[in-house]
């Protein structure tokens, strides 16, 4: 006996071409901002140590102690 | 390794490299193999050209983003199995325009659902009526007997996708399939 599951929504049709641009384009822009908000975090903590690592070198040049 | 290569890994292969290089490239080879079968479940489940683009969208965009914590347990295409019909599931309860696939009759009120319903009956049901039906059903069970009956999945495969017990699956299928018996004996 035939599995009626097997025959649901058929024919299968072709997948219009233009939702993979579409995907492609979100995950290219979901990417962007991932990449941008890494630069911008990265960046601060970066920024922070080197002003903590400067602000402790002039200590030390001024003879100045923690 | 060039595209070419890649195309000759396996999805959970391809899937690693993803996971490693984020390479929209290799993402493209996914969707080529697989954007068919997600594509037409889409349009089964909804039964509009429109909306069906916009969930296969959804689906791959969600999968991209999903990729990083996916971990191989079975087999990827059931997996992505489950994965569509849930996201099917959740935009038609969702939408509002959708109301009429939800399903309107508490088939649960109705007595009989502990009756055992043999596969061969359930493979007498007339494809067309089969679709009418499985439209009145709730999602959920919608979603279960089509990977069941459609996708081909094992208890255990359902059982570990679901994240309950083989016998709860069980149990879950004997009442979808009373449930589509009921309304097939209702509707004749």
């Amino acid at each position: 006996m035939e599995n009626p599951f097997k025959k649901l929504w058929q024919p299968h049709q072709e997948v219009p071409k233009e939702i993979k641009e579409r995907v492609k384009n979100d995950i290219a822009l979901y990417n962007l901002f991932g990449e941008l908000a890494d630069l911008v975090t990265n960046n601060y903590g970066e920024a922070a140590k080197s002003l903590l690592k400067n602000q402790q070198s002039k200590n030390n040049k001024n003879g100045k102690t923690k | 390794m060039n595209l070419s290569s890649y195309k000759k890994l396996t999805d959970d292969q391809i899937i690693i490299e993803i996971q490693k290089s984020k390479n929209l490239l290799i993402f493209d080879i996914l969707y080529d193999r697989h954007s068919f079968m997600v594509y037409n479940k889409c349009l089964g489940f909804t039964k509009d050209l429109d909306d069906a683009k916009d969930l296969t969208q959804e689906v791959f965009i969600k999968l991209f983003l999903k990729l990083k914590d996916y971990k191989a347990q079975g087999k990827f295409k059931s997996w992505l199995y489950v994965f569509t019909y849930n996201t099917c599931i959740n935009y038609v309860n969702r939408s509002e325009k959708h109301k009429n696939l939800k399903s309107n009759i508490h088939i649960e009120e109705l007595d009989s659902l502990h009756i055992e319903v043999s596969d061969t009956s359930l493979f007498q049901l007339k494809v067309e009526n089969l679709d009418k039906m499985l439209m009145q059903i709730n999602p959920e069970d919608k979603m279960l007997l089509l990977l069941k009956y459609q996708d081909e999945l094992t208890i255990k495969e359902l059982s570990e996708m679901y994240l309950i017990s083989e016998s709860a699956i069980k149990m879950r299928l004997k009442r979808a399939k009373a449930k589509l018996v009921k309304l097939n004996s209702l509707n004749s």
